[in-house]
């Protein structure tokens, strides 16, 4: 009777993983081709594309302390710790956005600098039905976009995102970072949407 | 299939039947902690949970119809607040502040900075019978994430998030859970929020239990005087 009940606290144990809180990375190395194939696979929704070639070179400097743990909240997977570099998610797409495809240093002459100065995730994973667990992560991004005026000064307007996607990360909360990850692109590039449009605006001043 | 069904009866030995947790997400100022009493209560519900939230509105409306009430929209001015024994009748985002308030009201949250409270539901869940009895256990949920907000400015305070789990197994367990469940968790749900707006802790969750009784006495007795001296 002893050895069934340790056994089934065993089994108990490894089923909630461990219920450690084991540290995770989220991996922005992955190629464009597997980031289409995981985000088909786990975000509910369309992936939205990398942003569009422009016309400005650009900088990126990012506050260490944007390089967070996500938080997890509510009872399933919330004993997963996921780090989140998000500095790494957004230089590839700031670099797919500069004229040239490579990002120049920050204060160098007629250099636009996206400076990145808070970052957050949150993420909650819950139960619809039985058997249909969806997760859904929140990204938060706030900065700034420096540019040089007409009048030589420099000017500095804020930029923000807040992104919140609904997916699912597979059994015992296996796809956990990736689906953060996936969701903290979105973020960057609603971030860099924000930036764009600000500079447009700029760029063609109403009368 | 068979390993979530493995999984899940596993899991229900390792987590206690009435499994609760509040996760503060952007920490409340501490001046307010325990200084603050809800002036209003927002509640939205998920797209993700719309679908079944339609039809435990449906079943309240049903209720309320029996009750030869008259029916509440989201948009309905009330003249009187509802009595609790009203709860069960009304929409979920007209009665759940309802709650909320009555909540932190008993929590002793009556004075200092006045917050609103914006929810978003995440997901309110109830237990399937027929699997809590024949399977695994099986359990209600409400989850939702509390934005506290300064009323006069709408400026962010604040923000937790609550999950209640409350599992069941087998007939007992079933006939032991009863009816009113989408109350009930929306009373567990207000009271982990108090817990957070209360700064409360363990031991000061005992006082407060005990001074919430001697008030309810105190409130008892002055109602039997009451009624003694008008006879």
């Amino acid at each position: 009777m002893t050895g069934r009940v340790l056994a089934r606290a065993a089994l108990a144990a490894l089923a909630l993983g461990c219920g450690v809180a084991e540290a995770r990375t989220v991996d922005y190395q992955i190629d464009a081709a597997t980031l289409e194939k995981v985000a088909k696979d786990q975000l509910d929704g369309p992936m939205s594309p990398a942003p569009a070639r422009g016309d400005m070179d650009l900088a990126f400097v990012a506050d260490p302390a944007t390089d967070h743990v996500a938080i997890s909240a509510g009872m399933g997977c919330s004993a997963w710790k996921i780090e989140n570099p998000v500095g790494q998610m957004l230089k590839p797409l700031l670099t797919a956005w500069d004229r040239d495809g490579a990002l120049s240093d920050a204060g160098t002459a007629g250099v636009v600098t996206l400076r990145l100065n808070r970052a957050s995730s949150l993420n909650r994973c819950v139960q619809l039905e039985e058997f249909d667990e969806t997760c859904i992560a929140r990204v938060r991004l706030a900065g700034t976009i420096a540019y040089v005026g007409e009048d030589g000064a420099t000017r500095e307007l804020p930029v923000a995102a807040n992104i919140e996607r609904s997916g699912s990360i597979g059994a015992f909360c296996s796809n956990l970072a990736r689906f953060i990850g996936i969701v903290s692109r979105e973020a960057g590039i609603a971030l860099i949407d924000d930036a764009r449009t600000k500079l447009a605006s700029l760029e063609n001043p109403q009368k | 299939m068979l390993k979530t069904i493995v999984a899940l009866a596993l899991a229900a030995i390792a987590l206690p039947a009435d499994a609760k947790q509040r996760r503060v997400v952007e920490p409340l100022p501490a001046a307010i902690v325990n200084n603050n009493h809800v002036v209003a209560v927002e509640v939205s519900i998920s797209p993700l949970a719309q679908e079944k939230f339609a039809k435990f509105e449906a079943k309240a409306a049903e209720k309320r119809a029996e009750a030869r009430l008259q029916p509440v929209a989201l948009d309905t001015q009330f003249a009187a607040r509802p009595g609790e024994d009203e709860y069960a009748t009304l929409p979920f985002q007209k009665m759940f502040p309802l709650v909320m308030e009555d909540v932190t009201r008993e929590w002793g949250l009556k004075g200092g900075q006045p917050i609103k409270l914006v929810v978003t539901i995440d997901t309110l869940k109830t237990a399937n019978a027929a699997m809590a009895i024949l399977l695994a256990p099986s359990a209600d949920q409400l989850a939702g994430i509390v934005e506290v907000v300064d009323p006069a400015t709408n400026a962010s305070l604040g923000s937790f998030y609550v999950d209640v789990i409350n599992s069941h197994s087998g007939w007992g367990g079933m006939l032991m859970r009863g009816g009113g469940v989408r109350e009930k968790l929306a009373e567990e749900f207000s009271l982990e929020s108090a817990r957070i707006l209360a700064g409360s802790t363990k031991k000061d969750l005992k006082a407060r239990q005990k001074q919430r009784e001697k008030e309810a006495k105190e409130r008892a007795a002055a109602e039997g005087a009451a009624t003694t001296g008008t006879r």
